[in-house]
């Protein structure tokens, strides 16, 4: 599915990652942690195409796509939401979703300057299945600024997942959230959105990640510090140490 | 029958507005560009060369006019390409001046009628005379223009319930998260400079043939930023914003001559205060869809 080779990628005089090998197995949820500044976004951004990495390779289903744009890797079926979050904030929630759908297929001129609600188009369909899998049907015609935080998470979900991606990245989707809220938003991924999906979820909170992930991957100062299953990973001194502190 | 001038005033808002229709798509896409009144130029001397020097048909005029004016517009999208906010707004306006001074030497001249008749640089274009030529009255010139206009109006209605529209409020939005929905900005940057080159065309060749005179001096900075005002003031939600932007700019001045040279400080302020209050202008997106939504209840009531 995914692998990264030997992935570095400096800004400056700071070195974001550092010779980064990781491997997402297809099917499963992958999760990636670390403290602050630890290289998970910036490692997001590079599989994504808006960083280019200085060295390394980025495969996506044995393909090299580094050198490929932001537009082409979401197309090759690439997903993901960001962690501070991004709508077309003066769009409706429905909107949102259907600009996910607009390249999906052949975007021609054609298809182009096709109706964007158009009954029976099956991107309208889709989109509004999408939103009713993260129950904001309802909300569909509200402008996507006026959501609340946790409801504009879902709606970045809802984005991402809409064209199917054969890989979802979710990017800290329950940052700023109540304990409420993030044990919704875990079973929202655990039980609509992971099934049957390849995803690789950036997170803080360790209850969301023990939650959901069957897989796992430790950031620390833009190295990779521990991988394998979650009880096993979090058990290890390194882990333990990168994220409390040594004694 | 309307007289003279106020059809004048009406022929007026409908050609204004077609520059201010070219602002706005640049603006829904995000760009503010200073440079529309370049395409409006180029046109108007290009289609009044059509007609007056070698005699075209004006409809075949028009298109001539605001082709080139697409094209070169284009052209001037691909070299801005790169640059985005305060830095495209300067390049455009670097591009409008570089074309005025330009007219200024732009010499093209021939023999009609024992006289010589074309573009001579600060001279200007006078003799543009395809409407006395064809004894079109005021009133059916007024016609032709909103002919056009409303034209243009249903095509950029058509355009905002398209996935294209909906790209282009998507790069007025977020251009990263519009790469990361599969689509790349840049074509559609280039599509949407030529569309609205093209538009401000439109306007230019009907300017040059209403007013039978044209010189550079007319193409200067100031309808740049009118034409960017009336998208501001009227809203950025709908087609209709930079129709009222035009309506209460050309409207309110005529209305407030009495105060003759203080007219434009008057207007000036109420700009200022609406941009405070209202940013992106009196019909901007939330409101257009509260007034959808009102529409909708009703009817379904």
């Amino acid at each position: 599915m995914l692998e990264l080779r030997s992935v570095s990628k400096v800004f400056g005089e700071l070195s974001a990652l550092h010779q980064v090998d990781l491997w997402i197995p297809p099917g499963k949820v992958s999760g990636l942690i670390g403290p602050n500044g630890s290289g998970k976004t910036t490692l997001v951004n590079i599989i994504t195409g808006i960083y280019a990495p200085d060295t390394g390779q980025v495969l996506f289903n044995g393909v090299d796509i580094v050198g490929s744009t932001a537009d082409q890797i979401t197309r090759f079926g690439v997903a993901r939401t960001f962690q501070n979050i991004r709508v077309f904030s003066r769009m409706t929630v429905l909107e949102n979703v259907l600009a996910a759908l607009i390249s999906l297929g052949d975007p021609s001129w054609r298809v182009l300057l096709g109706f964007t609600k158009c009954a029976n188009d099956p991107r309208l369909n889709m989109a509004l299945k999408a939103l009713e899998t993260v129950d904001l049907l309802n909300e569909a015609g509200v402008v996507a600024g006026e959501l609340s935080l946790p409801l504009r998470r879902r709606l970045e979900i809802a984005r991402a997942f809409v064209r199917d991606p054969e890989l979802l990245l979710l990017d800290e989707p329950a940052g700023g959230m109540t304990p409420t809220e993030t044990a919704n938003v875990a079973s929202l991924i655990r039980e609509r959105i992971a099934p049957g999906r390849t995803c690789l979820v950036i997170e803080h909170k360790m209850d969301l990640i023990s939650d959901v992930c069957q897989h796992l991957c430790v950031l620390n100062h833009g190295e990779k510090i521990a991988e394998g299953s979650p009880d096993t990973v979090l058990e290890q001194p390194q882990v333990i140490e990168a994220y409390l502190g040594r004694d | 029958m309307p007289n003279e001038y106020v059809l004048t005033i009406i022929s007026n808002i409908g050609m204004i507005s077609l520059i201010a229709l070219s602002a706005y798509l640049l603006l829904v896409t995000g760009q503010i560009s200073f440079g529309q009144q370049a395409f409006f130029g180029i046109s108007a001397y290009a289609g009044a060369i059509a007609t007056t020097l070698w005699g075209w048909p004006f409809w075949l005029a028009l298109i001539f006019g605001s082709g080139l004016a697409a094209l070169i517009a284009g052209l001037i999208g691909v070299l801005t390409l790169r640059i985005s906010g305060m830095y495209f707004s300067i390049a455009t306006l670097a591009f409008a001046e570089m074309i005025r001074l330009l007219l200024f030497k732009l010499t093209y001249q021939v023999e009609i009628d024992g006289e010589l008749v074309g573009p001579n640089g600060a001279e200007g274009f006078g003799e543009i005379r395809w409407i006395f030529d064809h004894n079109i009255s005021v009133l059916e010139y007024t016609l032709m223009i909103y002919a056009v206009l409303l034209l243009v109006l249903f095509g950029m209605v058509l355009l905002e319930r398209s996935r294209l529209g909906m790209i282009f409020r998507m790069l007025g939005g977020d251009v990263l998260l519009t790469r990361t929905q599969g689509l790349n900005p840049v074509r559609y940057k280039i599509a949407a400079a030529i569309i609205a080159g093209f538009i401000a065309g439109l306007g230019g060749t009907f300017y040059a043939h209403s007013f039978t005179y044209i010189e550079p001096q007319i193409f200067n900075v100031m309808l740049g930023v009118h034409s960017l005002a009336y998208g501001l003031i009227g809203g950025l939600g709908t087609v209709l914003g930079p129709l009222i932007g035009v309506a209460i700019d050309i409207g309110f001045l005529e209305s407030i001559r009495i105060l003759q040279g203080y007219r434009m400080i008057v207007f000036g302020g109420l700009v200022a205060v609406m941009l405070i209050f209202m940013p992106r202008g009196i019909l901007d997106e939330a409101r257009v869809y509260w007034i959808k939504s009102v529409i909708r209840r009703w009817f379904n009531a």
